[in-house]
């Protein structure tokens, strides 16, 4: 039974009381929250999930309002991880941002048997396509535009991970998060979409969360074989797009640079990396977001032996 | 909701006869407590990582991950304390988390934390803080309220943060608060391990350890600090017969007995510590508290550390509540405490309204 077939009322009977165990991608977490509205968000992000009846799961959280005086001043709300509240309170609109957010933490805080990279990452052809990026880069339209247009499985938009023998990525296929003008974009490319409503004025901007297609759900399991890495660029003000053979050694180094757990596992991580570098080709694309001709030119890559 | 933590601190062989739902309870409550890198320490001694469930497992490997990448960061962070204090002459001290390190004491092993704790002695406070300052630390900056709460009241100065490394290295002058109401001759404590140099002999180890938890305001790593305790007793009693007798004189020593009674009672309690009862009697006149005290302090510490969920019932609030006014209440004398929790309140208050705009 998938998650969009339970009643409504029993999951905010389970929400509110013994918590929700939902498939988040390759962990199942335990939600508990009294915040209104997190529920539908959750059916319209995690409709698509197993409804999951085993008592075992990997993440305790919760999302709830804030205490004392802040319930009327100003309402915030607050992510805890096992009773520990990591992050500061947001205000009350922001709560499902925040259980994404909160939900990336626990992952790259504590799962240290694969080496995670802030990238975002998809397959064609059992290869991975590996998106790294600093904010603003681009690198979730493009994945989104990917994923929800041409074809790719989305593994991640947001966390890599890279098996230690570097042989494969394993998926972890969660919402997308898109932020600000790249929201519009993707409802337009893709009508009928299912995504949260826009909360403005977070710290990332707007937010907008989108539902994972069903086959990124249902092959969660189905790992990725090193393919192509490759670092776009976000440029206006190009003509057209360039296209740049990033050197082997240096993509280790940004990939490192990029990684949560990397000084975590030390001499493990560098080896997953090289090992994951040796069997992959490495780019630089700067593009002008005509995202059609980026697909266009990524396709091309994919089909690289 | 049952207490597992302290049943598997107890007594790690437990997890034989666990249910998923034990596992879950005690997953949460690991974390919760931040004992996740220790029990993975315990299983992994008692040899029972195979007796736990594929799907838990990985939480207490990746924790053994997190602690061993943390020793090593650690011993970095020593090199360079030791190489930037050389010009002084001044051979620091290394308190808490880092000692057990130092000292491969069992409490060290899978225990991570934030900061790193040393002692120099007073007078050459000004040479060490010219020092770490050439060597990259520099202080965070403060409100002029805090920075002289810091100097004129407590046993250190304020944290001072690595510019690349990013590390928090807290620098004691004294073992506790300038104000405390425990009188206490910080210079009694140089005299180093004789084994380990850079860290206290074991009862200062243990004492120092004790006299940490029993003076807080804050417990929410009581259970980890408690553990510690325990830890720190089992390995010192069964490698030195005379442990016990050493540690009451130099308790006695340093006026230490009343925390000292209050740190083997709460491990005993709680953990199933082992400790041999004369030393009860020897501190039953000298230390124990009167009856009263003592069927308060029992109910509020047993209820604080056994609050797995950090869940805030009004009892637990209170329990909590109260360790945190005895704590401050140790700290300093009445009217230095009544200006400090004015002043600070204020400002509370002030920045909540004041943000509320925003």
């Amino acid at each position: 039974m998938k998650l969009a077939e339970v009643e409504s009322a029993q999951l905010s009977h389970l929400l509110q009381g013994e918590g929700l165990i939902v498939q988040t991608g390759r962990f199942t977490s335990r939600i508990n929250s009294s915040s209104e509205n997190i529920s539908n968000d959750i059916l319209t992000l995690y409709g698509n999930t197993d409804f999951i009846e085993s008592k075992l799961y990997d993440f305790n959280v919760e999302i709830n309002p804030g205490k004392g005086l802040r319930k009327w001043l100003r309402p915030q709300i607050t992510f805890s991880f096992s009773s520990i509240q990591p992050f500061t309170p947001l205000p009350a609109n922001q709560a499902t941002p925040m259980l994404e957010w909160g939900l990336n933490w626990c992952v790259s805080n504590h799962y240290h048997q694969n080496i995670i990279i802030h990238a975002a990452v998809l397959e064609k052809n059992g290869k991975a396509l590996i998106l790294p990026g600093q904010p603003g880069a681009g690198k979730s339209t493009l994945c989104a535009a990917l994923a929800y247009s041409a074809g790719f499985r989305l593994l991640s938009d947001e966390l890599t991970l890279i098996e230690l023998d570097g042989s494969k990525v394993n998926p972890n296929p969660r919402p997308v998060s898109l932020k600000n003008k790249s929201i519009d974009i993707i409802r337009e490319m893709v009508p009928g979409i299912l995504c949260t409503e826009t909360v403005h004025d977070t710290q990332k901007g707007s937010v907008s969360l989108f539902r994972p297609a069903d086959k990124a759900v249902e092959n969660a399991n189905k790992p990725a074989k090193p393919g192509i890495v490759l670092f776009p660029k976000f440029n206006p003000d190009i003509a057209e797009y360039e296209l740049i053979e990033v050197s082997r050694p240096h993509a280790l180094v940004e990939l490192a640079n990029q990684s949560f757990n990397y000084p975590v596992l030390c001499q493990q991580g560098f080896e997953a990396l090289s090992a994951f570098i040796d069997s992959s080709q490495c780019f630089r694309l700067e593009y002008n977001g005509d995202l059609a001709k980026a697909i266009e030119i990524i396709e091309d890559l994919m089909l690289y032996e | 909701m049952s207490n597992q933590i302290i049943r598997v601190l107890r007594d790690p062989e437990c997890i034989k006869t666990f249910v998923q739902n034990d596992w879950m309870i005690l997953v949460q409550q690991t974390y919760a407590c931040y004992l996740t890198g220790r029990l993975a320490y315990l299983f992994k001694k008692n040899d029972l990582m195979d007796s736990i469930p594929h799907k838990v497992r990985w939480h207490f490997e990746s924790a053994t991950t997190m602690a061993e990448a943390h020793k090593i960061d650690i011993s970095i962070e020593i090199k360079k304390i030791r190489q930037a204090l050389k010009m002084t002459g001044v051979k620091p001290v290394f308190l808490k988390g880092t000692a057990y390190l130092l000292a491969e004491d069992e409490a060290g092993r899978g225990r991570t934390f934030a900061d790193v704790d040393i002692y120099v002695p007073k007078e050459r406070l000004g040479a060490v803080e010219n020092a770490l300052s050439w060597g990259g630390w520099s202080k965070e900056q403060l409100t002029p309220y805090d920075e002289s709460y810091y100097y004129h009241w407590m046993h250190e100065i304020p944290p001072m943060i690595h510019s690349i490394r990013g590390t928090t290295l807290d620098v004691h002058h004294n073992l506790m608060p300038l104000t405390s109401r425990f009188n206490f001759d910080a210079g009694k404590l140089n005299a180093q391990d004789q084994t380990t140099p850079g860290v206290l002999p074991p009862e200062d180890r243990l004492l120092h350890s004790i006299v940490h938890l029993f003076m807080e305001t804050s417990y929410e790593k009581g259970l980890r600090d408690l553990s510690d305790i325990d830890l720190l007793i089992k390995q010192f009693s069964s490698s030195d017969s005379r442990f016990w007798q050493v540690l009451l004189n130099r308790s006695e020593e340093l006026g230490l007995n009343r925390l000292l009674f209050y740190g083997l009672r709460y491990a005993q309690i709680i953990l199933g510590t082992s400790i041999v009862d004369s030393t009860f009697i020897r501190l039953k006149d000298n230390g124990m508290p009167n009856r009263f005290i003592l069927s308060i302090m029992d109910k509020i510490v047993i209820a604080v550390m056994s609050d797995t969920k950090k869940e805030k019932s009004l009892p637990l609030q209170i329990s909590h509540f109260a360790l945190f006014v005895r704590g401050h209440w140790l700290k300093m004398p009445l009217h230095t405490l009544t200006y400090h929790v004015i002043h600070k309140s204020f400002n509370n208050l002030r920045d909540l309204v004041v943000n509320s705009d925003k």
